[in-house]
Order: structure tokens, then sequence, then C-alpha cells
């Protein structure tokens, strides 16, 4: 069953590339969001919550790849 | 100028927080270099919440009673507390420090989540109030009680055990919430259109889309809660990783770590305890009044 256990850390190590995608997609959503307030800097609080929602929605993809490799670590490793 | 003043206030009992952090921290890292004491490693995080007793329901069934359930109780104490103390004396002229707190809490949540509500505001303030506040608290619990710790004996020593697991680190408590959520939002759709209306609004288009409406409300819930546990129990792992740091038989216990709490618990905890909020609010409110009346 070692063969199992190497795979399964193998593929915690490879779930956690899903963290690339939301570090690109908060990166534009943060650009976004800035070139905004620049525009029209007294709209800065509506545009900081909604920016707060986005991040944290986009945020999820990388949780769902956390917890995928958490739990090939914690059950198969 | 007052800002200014303010902000020195500010950073300077941040400053005392992460002192008094550091302090503790190297008492017990020399308490663990010196006494037989062991404390909790991420694997037994990992594991899930401990059961302290279990009541007996029936030949088949036990009602187990965990941390997460222990540590909410406490935690709904705690608001109780703050909403007894905070509505003792009330009064217009010249009002309390806490209940200038609560009335600011009130406008936060009325302004926040329950706009575009109408008429059914004051319906609703009680259950959303109640639903940020227990969040939150859940999520910083651990940020703000570290040092409440749980003695056990075993045979290598004695074990150390913070009494506070985060209690949205355990998919039961988001899911759980999540379930009033969606019960919440169905019944005030069949409430809204009846039970033939809400289902020809599922079948919108034409009725082979009905399967995946359907997919699509019932995945309402699994996301809001599995997003808030997965954040807290990513936050909980990283920060257990971090404190049992092992050197030269030295707990690695000391200071740094608190920074890194500062941003997992209190900044991640409050963000997504807002978030959960403001999600169901609007499941809540496109199911209430109606997506073309917004």
């Amino acid at each position: 069953m070692e063969i199992v256990k190497a795979a399964a850390l193998l593929a915690a190590g490879i779930a956690a590339l899903g963290g690339l995608g939301a570090g690109l997609g908060q990166g534009i959503i943060c650009a976004h969001a800035i070139d905004a307030i620049a525009r029209q800097p007294e709209a800065k609080s509506d545009v900081m919550s909604t920016m707060f929602i986005g991040v944290a929605m986009t945020e999820t993809t990388a949780i769902f790849s956390v917890l995928i490799s958490l739990i090939l670590i914690f059950i198969k490793g | 100028m007052a800002r200014r003043k303010k902000m020195k206030l500010w950073i300077k009992m941040l400053i005392g927080i992460v002192l008094m952090f550091i302090i503790v921290n190297i008492l017990l890292a020399l308490a663990t270099k010196f006494l037989p004491i062991k404390f909790v490693t991420p694997e037994s995080v990992a594991e899930g919440a401990e059961i302290f007793f279990t009541i007996p329901l029936g030949p088949h069934y036990v009602l187990p009673i965990t941390q997460t359930i222990v540590n909410t109780w406490v935690l709904m104490l705690l608001i109780i507390l703050i909403l007894v103390i905070g509505t003792r004396n009330i009064s217009i002229d010249n009002p309390g420090k806490m209940q200038l707190l609560l009335e600011e809490y009130y406008n936060f949540v009325v302004g926040t989540f329950l706009a575009g509500y109408g008429e059914y505001k004051k319906a609703f303030v009680s259950f959303f109030s109640a639903l940020f506040a227990f969040i939150m608290f859940s999520n910083i619990s651990l940020f703000l009680f570290p040092f409440v710790f749980m003695v056990k004996k075993t045979e290598e020593g004695i074990l150390l055990k913070p009494f506070f697991r985060t209690p949205t680190a355990d998919l039961n408590t988001p899911l759980g919430l999540a379930i009033i959520v969606f019960i919440i939002f169905v019944g005030s759709a069949i409430k809204r259109q009846g039970i033939i209306g809400y289902l020809k609004e599922l079948s919108h288009p034409f009725i082979l889309m009905f399967p995946i409406n359907l997919i699509s409300e019932v995945a309402k819930p699994i996301s809001i809660s599995v997003r808030l546990f997965g954040n807290m129990f990513a936050g909980l792992i990283i920060v257990t990783l971090m404190y049992s740091l092992n050197a030269h038989d030295i707990s690695f216990a000391v200071g740094w770590p608190n920074v890194l709490q500062v941003y997992l618990d209190l900044f991640i905890g409050i963000l997504q305890a807002f978030i959960f909020t403001i999600l169901s609010s609007v499941y809540i409110r496109q199911m209430l009044i109606g997506e073309n009346e917004l």
C-alpha cells in the first residue's frame, strides 16, 4: 500500500495547483477595483465592499483545492 | 488630530496584544522545556472535534456532545451576556458605551444586509443580526481566548489542548446554519407564489431546465457552508502547524505565529462571516421579493 500513499501525496501536491487560478483572478479583481476607485474616488466604499465579496468568491476555488489536498494528506497519506 | 490620536491608540493596543502573546508564549515554551507538557499536534486537530460524552437515544442511536457543541454553548452565553449588559440601562439622554455599540451594530445590519427588504425589514432583522454575531464570534473564538486550556493526562505527560476549537471548522455547524437559510428561502418563495408558482419558476424557460435549476437551488447552501468551513479549517490547520513546531525539545510556539493568526483568524474570520450573511441575505431577498422588483 506504499504506492497508494505515494499517489495520494502526489495528488495532494497537484491539487494545490488550484491556487494558481484563484491568485490570478484576485489580481484581476484588485486591478479593476483600483481603476474604478481612481476614476470615481467618491464611490470608494461601494467598490471596496463589492471587491471584498468578489475576492472571497474567487478564493473559493483555492479553498476547495486546499481542502482536497488536506483530505488526501490526512486520510490517505 | 482626533483621528491620528485614535490611530495611535489602536496601534498601541495592537502592540500590547502582540507583546502579551509573546510573553505568554515564551512562558509556555519554558514550561514545555522543563515540565512533561505536550501541546496539541496537527493530526489530532485534523481528525475532528473531540467527543466529551454521549447521550443514548434509543437502541441504535447516540447523540454525541462534542467540543464544537460545548464551544457554541459558551459563545451563545457570551453573546447573551453582551446583549443583557448593553440593554440594561437604556436611555436617550446619556447612553452608555455598550448601548452605543449595539445601536451601531443595528445600523450596520439594517444598512448592509437588509437593503431592499422593504416591508420585511422588521421580520428579518433579528435573524440576520444573530447569524452574523454567531458566525463572527465562532470564527474569532480561538483568537479571543487562545490560552484557555484543557488539561489531559496521558502516558507521556500532560497534554495541553486549547478549549476553543473554532466551531465553524467543523462541517456540521456551517451546514446546519446553511440548512436554516435554505428552509427560509424556499419557504418564502412558496409563501410569495405558492407551490405551483415556485415549481413554474424552477422550470422557467422550458420544462427541460427543471433538473438544472433544482441542482442550482440545492448547490446554494452547500456552496456557502463549504466556503466558510474550508476557510476556517485551513486557517486552523496552518496556525496549528506553526504552533507545534519543535526545535531541540523547545516548543517553538514563540511570537511570530500571532501575526499569522491576526490575518487568518481575525481578518478572514470577520470577512467570511460577512460573506456568509450577505450571500444568504441575497438568496432570501431574491425569493422573498422577486428578481424583477429589485
